[in-house]
């Protein structure tokens, strides 16, 4: 058998051109699974800071309502026989209700953390936290604050106070996954960067 | 082996024939490849098919679950899923929708037995589950 035969020989030439086909089919597939793996991830990434970014509002964020015009009023408090009043006395009033919104921040961030853990272990993701940032933005509205009561507080005042009617919160976090059939493409993990903001507003 | 037919020169001949013959060498490897390469195509499309799957029960649960939160009614958490379900292809009947209340905590979770068939690999049966849970939110009234 000499170099010559061997050129001619015929037999076999498929198994080459089918060995190198099929390593292309394995690594692509191995490329489509894991992307498609990772994009998985990334949508429930996604949904657990979803969640996270809702309970933070659900939970911290609370109505309250505010007077923007305190007051007071002279009222009987004794009266004679003849029905006529004998003794007065100043009581507090307040009139102009203002509702706004009110973060109870830390409740808020407890709550955005517990959540995003628990959808994230709800869908059987192995995770590592690298990065967690959580703000908090309200509306700078700002209203006229009037005190009338010289006789029950001893003041009279007027000054400027917030009473935001929506609170936003933010929050960025950069998510170390594994990826599936990572070490055929040689990435072991991977890291998501998502960003979520939600807005809680008051009519 | 061919020493054994030595003494019948027609089978030597046709021996010597059948072992320097080339013709149809390429159907019987590629007849010994195709099905290899036929579970991986397959194998690799049946996988992707399952991740979309996985994809739209997670979709379903995670506004099911909003709905549960926002609505507090688990048959509108049901209905919810339901529709997710059928905009993504998915008769809700072949799933199982289960809806959990915790505290302040409301969870939804879609079961589906996912059958498939990889030629030459077998059948497969696993249990894909999409979860989601969300915290209560406060009655629409209260804001």
């Amino acid at each position: 058998m000499n170099v010559f035969y061997i050129l001619r020989d015929e037999r076999g030439q498929l198994v080459p051109f089918i060995a190198v086909s099929l390593m292309l089919v394995i690594t692509f597939s191995a490329f489509g699974i894991g992307l498609t793996a990772v994009y998985r991830d990334r949508t429930r990434i996604k949904d657990a800071l979803d969640a996270a970014a809702s309970a933070a509002l659900a939970a911290g964020a609370r109505k309250e309502t505010r007077a923007t015009y305190l007051y007071e009023k002279k009222v009987c408090v004794e009266r004679n026989d003849d029905g006529d009043c004998i003794d007065w006395d100043w009581v507090k009033r307040s009139r102009d209700y203002r509702s706004y919104i009110v973060l109870n921040e830390d409740k808020a961030k407890r709550a955005a953390r517990a959540y995003f853990d628990k959808n994230m272990r709800m869908d059987g993701l192995e995770y590592e936290i690298k990065e967690w940032v959580i703000d908090f933005r309200y509306e700078p509205r700002r209203l006229q604050v009037h005190v009338q009561r010289p006789h029950t507080e001893g003041r009279i005042t007027t000054y400027l106070d917030d009473f935001p009617r929506y609170v936003e919160v933010t929050i960025n976090a950069r998510v170390e996954t594994k990826v599936p059939m990572g070490t055929v493409v040689k990435q072991e993990t991977v890291n998501t960067r998502l960003g979520v903001k939600h807005i809680k507003e008051i009519d | 082996m061919i020493n054994l037919y030595r003494g019948c020169p027609e089978i030597s001949r046709l021996f010597k024939l059948i072992s320097h013959d080339e013709k149809g060498s390429a159907v019987v490897e590629v007849a010994i490849m195709m099905p290899l390469l036929l579970m991986l195509i397959f194998g690799s499309i049946m996988f992707i098919q399952a991740y979309r799957t996985q994809v739209v029960l997670d979709t379903a649960a995670r506004e099911a679950a909003r709905e549960y939160a926002v609505t507090h009614d688990s048959s509108e958490a049901r209905e919810k899923a339901e529709i997710e379900l059928m905009i993504g292809g998915i008769n809700p009947d072949e799933t199982n929708i289960i809806t959990r209340v915790n505290d302040f905590e409301r969870q939804v979770i879609i079961e589906m037995n996912y059958r498939f068939q990889v030629p030459f690999a077998g059948k497969y049966n696993p249990v894909l589950r999409g979860t989601a849970s969300f915290h209560r939110e406060p009655e629409p009234e209260y804001w």
